[in-house]
Order: structure tokens, then sequence, then C-alpha cells
């Protein structure tokens, strides 16, 4: 569906990633783990054509991502981010409806009765005319989920969407996430909520220091890495 | 917003009243000669060149804004364009050199220039040439004051619009300028107050805005004292009415971001 191939990319001469090959498959679901720093956050904003990279390319069913065709490949692979992103100036309706209607997806109506329904989904109907600034973290979190949601994506990439969140509120946004990816949505998920990335990934990417350093099944990666970065890594973010 | 302190009430409290109460002995004491001064510099055929001076200001500065609003957003958004298409580049480098241009040099200069220059055979009233040169003015500054609000706006608020699959130019409508306008509100009120100040040398090219009504008047009286005071206080009201208007339509507009 997705396939990364040779992606370089560096800031002011500074490499970030190197030379990164990657095919996500429909029905995946994707968990990228790895210490700070070690590129996840542009990887995934690589894949959404966010970040443009120095070197390889990034093809999405059959296109090569270019300026011309970005924005039509991020329709179907939305994303949602760590600081949730949602439009302070449009109410919750609103910041679901925007894309939809803007782009011609859907007419106002029909916008509107897929806002509400994905609200339902997501469990926060009753903040549908709120401004985003009177809801909490995870809340804000669950209509940027919904926003995404909401051009009928093929895939939704997640960066780090519980890493802004107060500790009681991951819970209820990973439980939306979790729902999402047994409905068999596609996924990518850049996350350091470890028991939830063995939970619910189908596969498991481990990148440090610029690369993919082991790339295999939850069970591989947690309870049997091959590498001794990725023990260590884990001892050290397990153990708390 | 600070609170302020009671003490600093009662030392506010206390100046006003001393300064309102040494005006009115003045004005109580000398008060046959106020109003005797009032009546022969305001007279009723006066009154009506005021009237005409008040609206041509307020007309100079309500057509300066709106045009320098559009002609600034529309500069702010070329100079800020990345795209690399030939004419937008060349756009580019003619609305930087207008920022430039028109923040570089007085308005008065500017306003004389265009007058007695560039529309050197115009035959027409004076007045829409003033509203096209403060307009022209306005432009420069609002582009810059635009520019910030636009900085203002978070990365990640652009990265969230295009990542739905919105293109440049509705990610800039729907979601970058509203935010934008709304972190430069006060300093568009701040321009258009400036604006209203700045027109009152229209006279320049023999605009019949306030300033002229009043120094037409006091050419003519010969009492400067009066006249010139009375229009002082005069745009002071005026300035301290907007600028607590504007205050208020921020408040109501922006409360609940």
């Amino acid at each position: 569906m997705l396939s990364l191939e040779h992606i370089t990319v560096a800031f002011d001469g500074k490499a970030i990633l190197k030379d990164i090959n990657l095919t996500i498959e429909k029905g995946e679901v994707l968990a990228v783990i790895g210490p700070s720093g070690a590129g996840k956050s542009t990887l995934i904003k690589t894949m959404n054509g966010l970040v443009t990279p120095n070197e390889g390319k990034v093809v999405f069913e059959g296109l090569t991502m270019n300026a011309k065709n970005a924005s039509a490949i991020r329709q179907k692979e939305t994303m949602v981010f760590q600081q949730f992103e949602l439009f302070p100036h449009l109410s919750v309706l609103e910041n679901i409806t925007l894309a939809p209607v803007t782009l011609h997806h859907l007419t106002k109506e029909q916008a509107k009765e897929k806002a509400l329904s994905l609200l339902k989904e997501v469990g926060l109907l009753e903040k549908k005319d709120a401004k985003p600034n009177l809801l909490s973290g995870g809340e804000k979190q669950r209509v940027a989920i919904a926003r995404a949601l909401a051009m009928d994506p093929e895939m939704v990439l997640f960066d780090e969407p519980t890493s802004a969140l107060d500790p009681e509120m991951v819970g209820e946004v990973l439980d939306v996430i979790a729902r999402l990816a047994k409905a068999g949505m596609t996924m990518v998920i850049v996350t350091h909520e470890m028991s939830f990335a063995k939970k619910i990934a189908s596969r498991v990417l481990f990148i440090d220091d610029t690369r993919i350093v082991e790339d295999g099944t939850p069970d591989e990666i947690f309870n049997h890495p091959k590498e001794k970065r990725i023990q260590d890594f884990l001892m050290k973010v397990m153990s708390i | 917003m600070k609170k302020t302190s009671r003490k600093e009430w009662i030392v506010r409290l206390v100046m006003i009243g001393a300064a309102f109460l040494a005006l009115l002995i003045l004005f109580l004491v000398n008060r046959e000669a106020v109003f005797s001064a009032l009546s022969k510099n305001f007279s009723s055929n006066n009154s009506n060149l005021l009237w005409q001076g008040l609206a041509n200001t307020f007309l100079i500065t309500l057509v300066a804004f709106a045009m320098g609003l559009i002609l600034g957003t529309l500069v702010c958004l070329v100079t800020q364009s990345e795209s690399q298409n030939v004419f937008i580049l060349a756009l580019k480098q003619i609305a930087k050199f207008y920022v430039l241009l028109f923040r570089g040099t007085p308005v008065v200069v500017q306003l004389l220039i265009i007058y007695f220059i560039i529309f050197a055979s115009y035959s027409g009233d004076s007045l829409y040439v003033a509203m096209l040169a403060f307009g022209l003015n306005s432009g420069a500054y609002v582009s810059e004051i635009i520019r910030g609000g636009i900085n203002a706006v978070p990365l990640g608020q652009y990265q969230a619009g295009l990542s739905l699959g919105l293109s440049y130019r509705s990610m800039m409508q729907k979601i970058i300028l509203p935010q934008a306008y709304k972190n430069a509100f006060p300093s568009l009120c701040n321009e258009v107050i400036a604006l209203i100040k700045e027109t009152s040398v229209a006279g320049f090219i023999g605009t019949l805005d306030l300033t002229l009504a009043f120094r037409k008047i006091a050419n003519a009286t010969y009492d400067f004292l009066t006249v010139y005071l009375v229009m002082g206080l005069l745009y002071f009201l005026i300035v301290m009415l907007l600028s607590a208007g504007l205050s208020y339509l921020e408040r109501k507009a922006f409360s609940h971001a």
C-alpha cells in the first residue's frame, strides 16, 4: 500500500534518516518504536509528505508522491499529531467537517452526519459545538482522530498520539486506536506505549540512529530481540 | 489582565478629580469669555465646514483601511509564498519593493508625490487621491502586521491542514488566515487609530479633512488658541471612543479562544 524507497532525510546537513526501505501492506498495524531523536517523527511525516526527503521516494498505491499529487495522497492517509493540532477557531464539528466539505468529498449535510457518527464513536457527541480550548487533552486527541477519519482514509498515521497527554487520559485515546485497529484500519503508530504496541501491532519497527534496526512481529521484537540495542532500550522503558 | 490595586484607584481618582476641578473653576471664572470665543469661532456656517471635514476624515480612514487590509493581505501572501513560479517570483520582488518604499518614506511625501506628480493631470476631487495614497501607505504596514499574525500560527497547524489533504491555498484560507487575523487584531486596531491621526495631513493636497476645516476657521478668526485646542480635544475624543469600541469588539469577537 505504502512504500518508502531509499529514503534519506537531513536537516542542515545533519542526517535524520539514512536509506530507509519499508513497505506497509493493507491491514497492517505498524508500531514504530525507538529512543528519542531516532527519527521516528521524521519517518512518519515523510510518509505523509510533510517532510520532503533529500533522496528516495514515497510510493502510495503505485503513485510516487510529488508536490502535485501530495494533497490527493494525503486525503487517503491522514494523520494524528502529538500536539492534537485542532483548529482553535472552529468548533469540534467544524474541525471534522472542514476537510470533507472543502475538498468536495461530501456535501455539508453528509459531512455533518458523518462527523456526528464519528463523534459518537469516540464518545464526544455532546461536545460537538464546543471550541477545542474547552476540551481536555484526551478529548482533543479523540476529536483529532475523528477528524482524521472523516476523509474515509485508507490509512491513518499516528505521531505519538498519547505523548502530550496526562497519564489518566492515555487510556481513552488508546481505546479508540485499538478499536480502529480491530476494525481493520491500516495504521502506523509512532509510540512510547510499549505494552500497547505489543498488544495491538501486527508488526513492530525499531528505529535508532537514523536506521531501521529491526523489523518484525511484536513477539520477535519484544520477547526475542536480536539486537542488544533493543534489549537495552526495552529494559529501560519497561522497567519504569 | 492585571488587577488595579485599591491604592492605585485612589491615586487615580484623586488626580482625575483634581484636574476636573481645576478645569471647572477655570471655566466658571472665564465662562463669559469661553462662550463668546466658542460662539465666535463655531458659528453655524463654520459648523458645516467641520461636519464635512469630520466626514472626510472618517471616509479617508475607512476606505484607506479597507484598501490596506486587502492590499496588505495580498502583498503578505505573495511575499510569504514559496512558489518557484517565475510570475510569482517577479510579483514577490515588486511586493517587497512596495513595502520597502512605503515604509521608508513619510506619508506626507507619498501624498505629495502621488497628487502632484503621478496624478498631476488629474482634475477631480483630491479626496479620492488622498484615499488612494493612505490606502497604499496602510497596505505596506498591514502586510507586515499580517505577516506577524501568520508567523504566530504554529507550524503544526499548517501540517494538520495539509495532512487532511487540503491544498496550500485552502489551508491558508480556512486555517491559517483566520488565526492570523485574530493574532493581528490588536495591531490592526492600532493601524486604524494611526490612520485617523495620519489623515490630518490630507490638507497638504487640499482635501478638506478635519484638520483643514479647523485651520480654515482659525485663519478666518485668528483665534488659534480656541480653535486648535478644540481640534486637539476632538481628535482625542475620537481616538478614545474608537479604541474603546475596538477593544470591546475584540473581547466580543474573540472571547472564547
